[in-house]
């Protein structure tokens, strides 16, 4: 299996859009592996589809404000240009999977969306209280999926992702 | 009566804008004005902290270009510690200056224009954005993300990120180069140099396909103001302003940037928060001067980097004395990216570059200092004023978009006139009316500050406030 990248994205000076940061720094605290790969960022830039084809696994994190603030969601994505948006130079997790396998040729294995709900992304720092008490379910489930793939013989955790 | 077509927002620039049109009884656009809709606060609620926080402070003030904000804030700094900072920090200012030029023009060509150019002004909106680039030619989009990726990893190594890095301060820079970070820039050097350099022929050859965009687009004459440095070279980071007319003559030359406020002036309109700076001597609105690529390349003999210096004299061969048409800020563009990086090298070479002398420290010495540094999109001046105890009382920032706001304006009403006819609007025609702002690579951000989505609505208004015609594309 080889090594999984955790990107996360977001604002720490616009309240709960911090949460991606706070979730990768916790992740980063309790895990020793050497294999998992983390940056934090504002965006999902173009340039992240260099790191994004050499992954195994490439888990996207961020704030979002359809899901009930503080609730935690984590779904496979696959690549798809179909909406890449007034794009600049930004892109959604879709749109950088399709970026990465039109630049470089390939696209991880697995990909997932980690998203939480927020509640207030006005202009301040700190998050709210039912957001940050998200943080453990968040770091749990990311290195609960990791610890499962870890155990599975390499064919399977390497079979690509099939999209249902 | 007469009608008014509205462009709001502007796609793939920096921040929002909105363009309307207005069409007199026949139908014909009789003006045009580019309205910037948002606020900047940041002049404002400076006052009263402390002037050493300015430099990361103004930083924020932008996600694409913060390197131009923190040099120019660190520059104001130094003034008011009267410091002379260490050569080498000098430097490595310099060099980061540089890597915020590549990744920052690189963005402008091959994220936001480079659709337009490869896929052609009247292509599929849907598929004119990087995918489609990627699509119609894989080397070019691929050459596109990399070179960003080099900008954005020098300034990573230097300053320790990619976004906001504060590593610049007043007095210096707060970490010498360690070898291993110069030995991984100097790695990444020849990549970079090709990918430009090819980019630089496969724009050379197409150029006969935008003539008639070359020829509409902002193609005027105007002034043209940019730093020279003190060896005649492009000065993106030090030297004097200079001044030059359409013919290329030499109106004003050795201009001490701290004194900007004796011969330019800044108007306001109605209509729009971003201001209208204009050349004093000259007086409002004629004179009208543009900054950035395009005026860089026209205030100077040379470049003052071998492959760069190539470019250039083919470059300025385009027309007898400046070279007018902002379609051409493309061009400039590519060809300033090829000198920052034969710059960087040129830098990393030097003999003290790893010295460990790199901040000079003092007190407050001066209750004002002004900072002047090339930005991606042209002159940066950062202005404060503080009181004896360091406190700021005020600053004045003169953007670089700001300084090409009466360029903009002029050069849509050009490209309006030539490609929008009568009522019935048409994407085509109204992405070239878009495409003459993206010339400028306008940073409205910076300009005002603000964030937002930025869908496209069209709407054609009558002179009585009744919209006849709408479209829209997210």
């Amino acid at each position: 299996m080889g090594h999984t990248l955790i990107l996360a994205c977001g604002n720490p000076l616009r309240g709960d859009d911090a949460v991606g940061w706070e979730i990768a720094e916790a992740v980063q605290s309790a895990s020793s592996r050497a294999d998992i790969d983390i940056e934090t960022a504002h965006q999902f830039a173009p340039e992240m589809a260099d790191r994004i084809s050499q992954a195994a696994i490439v888990i996207f994190i961020d704030a979002c404000v359809t899901n009930e603030p503080g609730s935690v969601r984590f779904e496979r994505v696959f690549p798809s240009q179909s909406d890449p948006g007034t794009f600049t130079h930004e892109l959604n997790p879709p749109a950088l999977l399709a970026l990465a396998e039109a630049l470089y040729g390939r696209s991880p294995t697995r990909a997932f969306a980690l998203t939480v709900g927020a509640e207030s992304l006005e202009l301040n720092e700190g998050l709210s209280e039912s957001v940050r008490a998200a943080i453990p379910e968040a770091v749990f489930t990311i290195l609960g999926y990791l610890a499962r793939q870890a155990s599975l013989p390499n064919d399977v955790a390497a079979a690509p992702a099939v999209r249902v | 009566m007469g009608q008014k077509i509205v462009i709001d927002p502007v796609t793939r620039l920096e921040g929002h804008g909105k363009i309307t049109l207005q069409l007199d009884d026949k139908g014909e656009v009789q003006e045009a004005y580019f309205h910037v809709t948002q606020l900047r606060g940041f002049e404002k609620f400076c006052e009263g902290r402390p002037f050493y926080e300015m430099p990361n402070l103004m930083a924020r003030i932008c996600g694409i270009c913060p390197v131009s904000h923190l040099i120019a804030s660190a520059k104001a700094c130094d003034a008011l510690l009267a410091v002379r900072i260490p050569p080498i920090a000098r430097r490595l200012r310099q060099m980061m200056n540089l890597a915020q030029i590549v990744q920052s023009h690189a963005l402008s060509f091959f994220y936001l224009s480079s659709p337009d150019l490869l896929l052609g002004m009247d292509s599929d909106p849907a598929k004119r954005n990087l995918f489609g680039v990627m699509q119609a030619n894989p080397e070019l989009g691929r050459g596109g993300v990399r070179l960003r990726q080099f900008g954005q990893k020098i300034i990573e190594l230097l300053g320790g990120k990619r976004i906001h890095p504060g590593w610049v301060v007043p007095g210096g820079v707060n970490e010498p180069l360690s070898a291993a970070k110069r030995e991984q820039i100097l790695k990444m050097i020849p990549e970079a140099l090709a990918t430009t350099q090819q980019t630089i022929s496969w724009f050379k050859q197409n150029l006969e396909s935008y003539r008639r965009e070359i020829r509409t687009f902002a193609n005027f004459p105007t002034l043209f103001m940019g730093l020279v440095a003190h060896d005649d070279r492009l000065g993106f980071y030090e030297g004097t302003l200079r001044i030059t007319d359409s013919s290329g003559k030499i109106v004003a030359d050795n201009l001490d940037p701290a004194q900007y406020a004796a011969y330019i002036g800044e108007a306001v309109e109605p209509y729009s928060y971003m201001k209208f700076p204009y050349y004093k001597p000259l007086g409002y609105p004629d004179g009208i001067y543009r900054v950035g690529p395009l005026a860089r390349l026209n205030i100077v003999n040379r470049c003052g980097s071998p492959l760069a210096d190539e470019e250039f004299a083919e470059f300025r061969q385009l027309e007898r004395g400046a070279v007018l048409s902002s379609f051409h800020y493309h061009y400039a563009r590519l060809i300033e990216i090829l000198f920052a990086i034969e710059r960087i090298e040129e830098f990393l070479n030097e003999r003290d570059i790893l010295s460990q002398h790199v901040r000079a420290t003092a007190s407050l010495n001066e209750l004002e200092g002004v900072g002047v540094a090339e930005a991606p999109r042209g002159t940066l001046i950062h202005h404060y004023r503080v009181d004896e105890q360091g406190l700021m009382t005020s600053a004045n920032l003169i953007i670089a978009t700001g300084h090409n706001n009466l360029a903009m304006n002029r050069g849509i009403l050009q490209a309006a006139k030539h490609f929008v006819r009568g009522a019935k609007l048409q994407e085509g025609m109204l992405n070239r009316v878009e495409a003459v702002i993206r010339c400028f690579d306008p940073c409205l951000s910076c300009s005002t500050h603000a964030m937002g989505q930025m869908p496209l609505i069209i709407e054609l208004v009558a002179a009585d406030g009744s919209q006849l015609d709408q479209m829209r594309r997210n």
